[in-house]
C-alpha cells in the first residue's frame, strides 16, 4: 500500500445472518483508474461498495479509502466520495433543485455552476419531483448528486441496468468525462463485460464473496487495445464466477484462452 | 440545512396530514348532525382533542421514520454527510408541530360537533379567535380539559416515539411498542409507590415527567443519528435500549432508594427528633417514637433502643406509633405512662388516612413476641387478661380515702380500703385522655371527622359523679370535696401575668377566690389533694385551698424555681416512683426544666443544667432516676439530687 491507494481492504469480511457476503477481500485501488467490480448477482459488488461508502461496517479485516478508516471516519469520508447505488433513493417528495439545495446543505465542496451544466447535459428535469421521474432520469440525477461536490472516488453500483441505450450512452459519457487527469478514481459494480471493457483500466472479479481476480484490463486480455471482449475471456469469468474459490484456483492470465 | 429537512419531511407527510384534517371535521359534522343529542357527551370537544392527538401520533408519529425505509431512502440520508442530525431536528419538529396542528384541528371539529349538537344552539362553530376565550371555556367545559395530563402524554410519547420508531420498520408496531416501553419504565415506579406509599414531592413528579421525557429524546437521538449511521441494525436498537436503560435503571434504584428511605429512618439523620415511648420492665429496652421532618409532613416511627448499649433498631415502617400496654381504644392514653410495662401496642399503617389503614401490633418488651392484635387470637385475650389482673398492682390514683383508681377496657375500677370494689363505666364513644386532679378526663374516640376540643367529660373519682359539661370544660383539678378553676393569662396593660384560682363547691356552685400573691403560681396537685405553688421568691409550698396554710417545701439542693411560666404537664397529678413517692416537673431558675421527688418535707431535684432546651419526661425506670427527652434529640438518664446527665440515645450526628 502507497500514501496514494485510494482503497485498502485487507481480509475483508461481512456476513448477513449466514449468508457470507464477502470474505477475506484484499484488494487495493490505485488513484486515476477506473476500476470494474465484476461479478454474478450475489457475488458481494454492492456490499464491497456499501463498506467503502461507510453504510456498513466491515465484520472482518479492515477497509482504508482515500487513507481513512470506511467506518470511523465515515463522515469525512463522504464528503469526498460519491455513491451511485443500484436504485434511485433520493427523497421522492422533493424536486431535482431542491435535492440539489438539500445536497449543497451538506456537502463542502459543492460546485453549483458544474451541477447546473451535469443536469443540462443529462436533461434531468429540475422542477420535477424526484419520484416521478422515469429511471433514465433518475439515475442521471443520482449521478448528479453524486457528482456535485467533485468527489475523489466515485462508487457506482450498477448504474447503468435497465436504462434505455441512449440515456446510458449519455450517463456513460458522463462518467468517463468525470474521470479527468489522474487524481479521480472510480469503481464500478457491474456485471456487463462489455461495459467492464469499455470504461475499465482495472477488472476486479468477485465469486462468492471472494476476490478471485484484479488485474488490468491489458494484463487480463493480454491484447494492447481490445475492441470487444474475447468470447474466451468473457467463458472465463462466468467459469471463475461460477466456481467455488475455496475450490478453484485464481485465473491467471495464462489460463485465460484468447 | 434544516430548512431543506424541514421542507423534506413537510413534503413528505403532507397527504397524511390533508387526509387526516379532512377527516376531523367530517367526523364532527357527521356525528353533530346525526347523533341524537343525548348521545353526546358534554366534554365532546376533549374527546375531539384527545382524539386527534392519537390519531397524530399513530399517522404521523409512527411513520416518520418507518416510511424512510418503507421508501428506500434510508441510505440517502444516512450516506450524506450530517443529513440524520439535521433530519433528527426537523422530524422533531415535524410530529411537535404536527401533533400541534392535528389537536387545534381536533379542536375546531369538538367545537363544531358541540354546536351541531345542541348544546351550544345559539353559537354554532363560529371562528374560535372571535369567540371570547372566556365564553367558549364556560360553554364547552374546556377549563375541564386535563391540559396537564395532555401535555405530559405528548411530552412522553413524542420522544419515546421517535426513538421506537427507529427500532421497528413496521410503523403500526410503533405505538404499541412505545407503550409497552413506557408502562415498563413507568409501572415499577407506580407500584413502589403504591405498595410502599412515600408521598411525592411537590415537584418531583414533572421532574421525573421531564427526565423520562428527556431521556426519551436523547434515546431517540441515539438511536437515530448514531445507531443508523450504518443503516438500520441491532446497533440501532442496541444504543437506543441502553440509553433507556440509563435512565430506567438509576431512576428505579433511585426511586427504591427513596421508599427505603422512606420506610427506615436513620435516627443520626438531622431533622429527626424524639418522642416519649414506653419502658420494658427490664428496664433494658425502651420503645421510642421517632419524628421525622421530611418535606414538612415526616412520618413518625417505632425504634427499640437498648439503653446498655444505645443499639437500636427499627419496628415496622413509617406511620408507626408506640403507646403503653393495651389496646388504645381499651385502655386510653393514660394508662401505664412513664411506667416500666411487659406489653407495649404499635401501630403501623400506610399513611395519614386515618384510623381504618392502621395495623395494632402488641409487643412483649421483656421477650421481644410481636403479637398481632386480632379479636379472634386467643393469646390475645391472655395478655389482656394479664394486664387487666396486673392493673391493681400499680394503681393510677390513689384517693385520699385511701381508695385506689386504675382502668379497665370500658370501665373505671375504684377499690376501697375495705375491699369494696365499684365500677363505673366510660361514657360511650369515649376514652379516657388525661388525669386532672382527682379526676378523669375523657375525650370522644378519634374519628375520621376530627374531635371536638370542647366535647369531654370528667369524671369526679372521689363523688363517682361526671362533671355537667359546661363545669368539664372549666375544672382543671377534681379534689375530693371541691373543684379548682384556674385562670392564668396576661394583665390589661399587657406588662405582667395574673393567675386566679377559684374553689368550686359542686354541691351548690359557689365560687370562692383563694388569696394567691399576686406572683404565686400553681404547678399541680399533691397526691394529699394540696397545691404545689411556686411563691414570689421561687420557693415551693403545699397550699391546702380549705384553710389557706401554706408549707414551705425545700428544695434539695437549695436551688430557686423559675418566676416563669408553669412548666408543660400532661396530667395534673403528680407522678410517683415505684415506691409510691411523688414527682414533680419544676423548672429552676437558670438551670431550665428538672424534676423533683418528694422525700418527706423535701423536694429532691435534679439539677441538670439544659441550657434552655425543652425537656420531656419519657419514663420513671426506678425511685432514684428519670429518664428525659432533652431538646427532642437525646434520651438521658437523670438522678435525682445530681447533675449528672447520662445520655442513653440521641438522635443526630452529634
Amino acid at each position: 500500500m502507497t500514501d496514494r491507494t485510494v482503497l485498502h481492504a485487507v481480509d475483508l469480511g461481512r456476513r448477513f445472518g449466514k449468508h457470507v457476503a464477502l470474505r477475506g477481500v484484499d484488494l487495493e485501488l490505485a488513484p486515476g483508474r477506473v476500476t470494474a467490480l465484476l461479478g454474478a448477482n450475489g457475488a458481494g459488488k454492492s456490499t464491497l461498495l456499501r463498506l467503502a461508502v461507510g453504510l456498513l461496517q466491515p465484520q472482518t479485516g479492515s477497509l482504508r479509502v482515500l487513507g481513512l478508516d470506511s467506518c470511523r471516519d465515515a463522515e469525512t469520508l463522504r464528503q469526498r466520495i460519491g455513491y451511485v447505488p443500484d436504485r434511485p433513493d433520493a427523497p421522492g417528495a422533493l424536486t431535482v433543485d431542491e435535492l440539489c439545495r438539500f445536497a449543497a446543505a451538506h456537502y463542502r465542496r459543492w460546485d453549483a455552476t458544474r451541477v447546473d451544466e451535469l443536469i443540462d447535459r443529462l436533461e434531468v428535469p429540475r422542477r420535477q419531483r424526484f419520484r416521478t421521474l422515469s429511471k433514465g432520469q433518475a439515475m442521471g440525477a443520482m449521478l448528479v448528486l453524486a457528482l456535485g461536490h467533485d468527489p475523489e472516488l466515485l462508487l457506482l453500483d450498477e448504474p447503468f441496468g435497465g436504462l434505455d441505450p441512449l440515456v446510458r450512452e449519455e450517463v456513460l459519457r458522463c462518467v468517463l468525462d468525470a474521470w479527468r487527469g489522474d487524481e479521480r478514481t472510480i469503481l464500478c459494480a457491474t456485471h456487463e463485460l462489455e461495459l467492464a471493457a469499455r470504461i475499465a483500466d482495472d477488472v476486479a472479479i468477485l465469486a462468492e464473496g471472494a476476490l478471485c481476480a484484479h488485474a488490468s484490463v491489458e494484463d487480463l486480455l493480454g491484447t494492447d487495445a481490445p475492441g470487444d471482449l474475447p468470447r474466451g475471456l468473457h467463458a472465463a469469468l462466468v467459469r471463475a464466477t461460477r466456481t467455488s474459490p475455496s475450490h478453484a484456483e485464481t485465473p491467471h492470465l495464462e489460463t485465460v484462452p484468447c | 440545512m434544516l430548512r431543506v429537512h424541514l421542507l423534506k419531511e413537510v413534503r413528505e407527510q403532507s397527504r397524511t396530514l390533508g387526509i387526516a384534517l379532512l377527516a376531523l371535521p367530517v367526523l364532527a359534522l357527521g356525528f353533530g348532525l346525526l347523533a341524537p343529542g343525548n348521545l353526546v357527551p358534554t366534554d365532546i370537544v376533549e374527546w375531539f382533542v384527545l382524539g386527534a392527538l392519537v390519531l397524530g401520533l399513530v399517522l404521523l408519529g409512527s411513520d416518520l421514520v418507518p416510511g424512510e425505509g418503507r421508501r428506500g431512502q434510508l441510505d440517502f440520508l444516512v450516506r450524506t454527510p450530517g443529513a440524520l442530525r439535521a433530519s433528527f431536528v426537523a422530524k422533531s419538529i415535524v410530529l411537535v408541530g404536527g401533533l400541534g396542528t392535528f389537536a387545534l384541528f381536533g379542536l375546531l371539529a369538538g367545537l363544531l360537533c358541540d354546536g351541531l349538537a345542541g348544546t351550544r344552539p345559539d353559537d354554532v362553530f363560529p371562528p374560535v379567535a372571535m369567540v371570547p376565550e372566556a365564553a367558549w371555556r364556560s360553554s364547552t367545559g374546556l377549563d375541564d380539559l386535563p391540559t396537564s395530563l395532555v401535555v405530559w402524554s405528548l411530552v412522553l410519547l413524542v420522544p419515546w416515539t421517535l426513538a421506537t420508531s427507529c427500532w421497528l420498520k413496521r410503523s403500526s408496531s410503533v405505538l404499541p411498542m412505545t407503550l409497552a416501553l413506557l408502562a415498563l419504565l413507568v409501572v415499577p415506579h407506580l407500584l413502589l409507590v403504591e405498595r410502599y406509599p412515600v408521598p411525592l414531592g411537590e415537584h418531583l413528579l414533572p421532574v421525573g415527567l421531564g427526565l423520562a421525557a428527556s431521556t426519551g429524546m436523547l434515546s431517540a437521538w441515539r438511536s437515530y443519528v448514531p445507531g443508523l449511521r450504518f443503516g438500520r441494525s441491532g446497533r440501532t436498537l442496541k444504543l437506543g435500549l441502553s440509553t433507556a436503560l440509563l435512565f430506567a435503571v438509576p431512576a428505579l434504584a433511585w426511586s427504591a432508594e427513596r421508599v427505603h428511605r422512606w420506610h427506615h429512618v436513620d435516627p443520626r439523620e438531622e431533622r429527626v427528633s424524639l418522642r416519649p415511648g414506653v419502658l420494658a420492665a427490664d428496664g433494658r429496652t425502651m420503645l421510642l417514637r421517632l419524628q421525622r421532618h421530611w418535606e414538612n409532613h415526616g412520618p413518625s416511627y417505632v425504634a427499640r433502643i437498648d439503653l446498655g448499649t444505645g443499639e437500636w433498631s427499627q419496628l415496622g415502617s413509617a406511620w408507626s406509633s408506640v403507646n403503653a400496654s393495651g389496646h388504645l381504644d381499651l385502655f386510653g392514653p393514660i394508662h401505664g405512662r412513664y411506667r416500666p410495662q411487659a406489653w407495649a401496642t404499635w401501630t403501623q399503617g400506610s399513611g395519614p388516612r386515618g384510623r381504618d389503614d392502621l395495623e395494632f401490633h402488641a409487643l412483649d418488651l421483656c421477650h421481644d413476641r410481636v403479637l398481632p392484635i386480632d379479636p379472634a387470637n386467643p393469646r390475645l385475650a391472655e395478655v389482656m387478661a394479664d394486664l387487666v389482673a396486673s392493673a391493681p398492682e400499680r394503681p393510677l390514683l390513689r384517693l385520699p380515702d385511701g381508695s385506689r383508681a386504675w382502668l379497665e377496657p370500658g370501665q373505671v375500677v375504684l377499690s376501697t380500703p375495705d375491699g369494696r370494689r365499684e365500677d363505673i363505666a366510660w361514657p360511650e364513644g369515649y376514652r379516657p385522655v388525661q388525669l386532672t386532679g382527682f379526676g378523669i378526663r375523657f375525650a370522644p374516640l378519634p374519628s375520621a371527622h376530627g374531635t371536638d376540643v370542647r366535647d369531654v367529660q370528667i369524671l369526679d373519682l372521689s363523688r363517682r359523679t361526671f362533671l355537667s359539661p359546661e363545669d368539664a370544660l372549666l375544672f382543671r383539678y377534681v379534689r375530693a370535696g371541691d373543684w379548682l378553676l384556674v385562670t392564668w393569662g396576661p394583665t390589661g396593660n399587657g406588662d405582667g401575668q395574673v393567675c386566679r384560682v377559684e374553689r368550686v363547691d359542686p354541691e351548690t356552685g359557689v365560687r370562692t377566690a383563694l388569696t394567691l400573691d399576686g406572683r404565686e403560681r400553681p404547678l399541680g396537685m399533691a397526691g394529699d389533694g394540696r397545691l404545689l405553688l411556686r411563691d414570689s421568691s421561687g420557693r415551693a409550698r403545699l397550699f391546702e385551698p380549705e384553710t389557706d396554710r401554706r408549707e414551705l417545701l425545700p428544695l434539695v439542693p437549695d436551688l430557686r424555681l423559675a418566676d416563669q411560666d408553669i412548666p408543660r404537664r400532661r396530667d395534673e397529678q403528680s407522678l410517683t416512683t415505684p415506691d409510691g413517692r411523688e414527682i414533680w416537673p419544676l423548672r429552676l431558675a437558670d438551670r431550665g426544666d428538672a424534676f423533683a421527688r418528694r422525700d418527706g418535707d423535701v423536694l429532691t431535684v435534679t439539677h441538670v443544667d439544659t441550657g434552655g432546651e425543652d425537656v420531656e419526661l419519657a419514663a420513671i425506670p426506678d425511685d432514684d432516676h428519670v429518664l428525659v427527652i432533652r431538646g427532642m434529640r437525646r434520651l438521658e438518664r437523670w438522678e435525682f439530687g445530681s447533675d449528672r446527665a447520662e445520655v442513653l440515645f440521641s438522635t443526630g450526628t452529634d
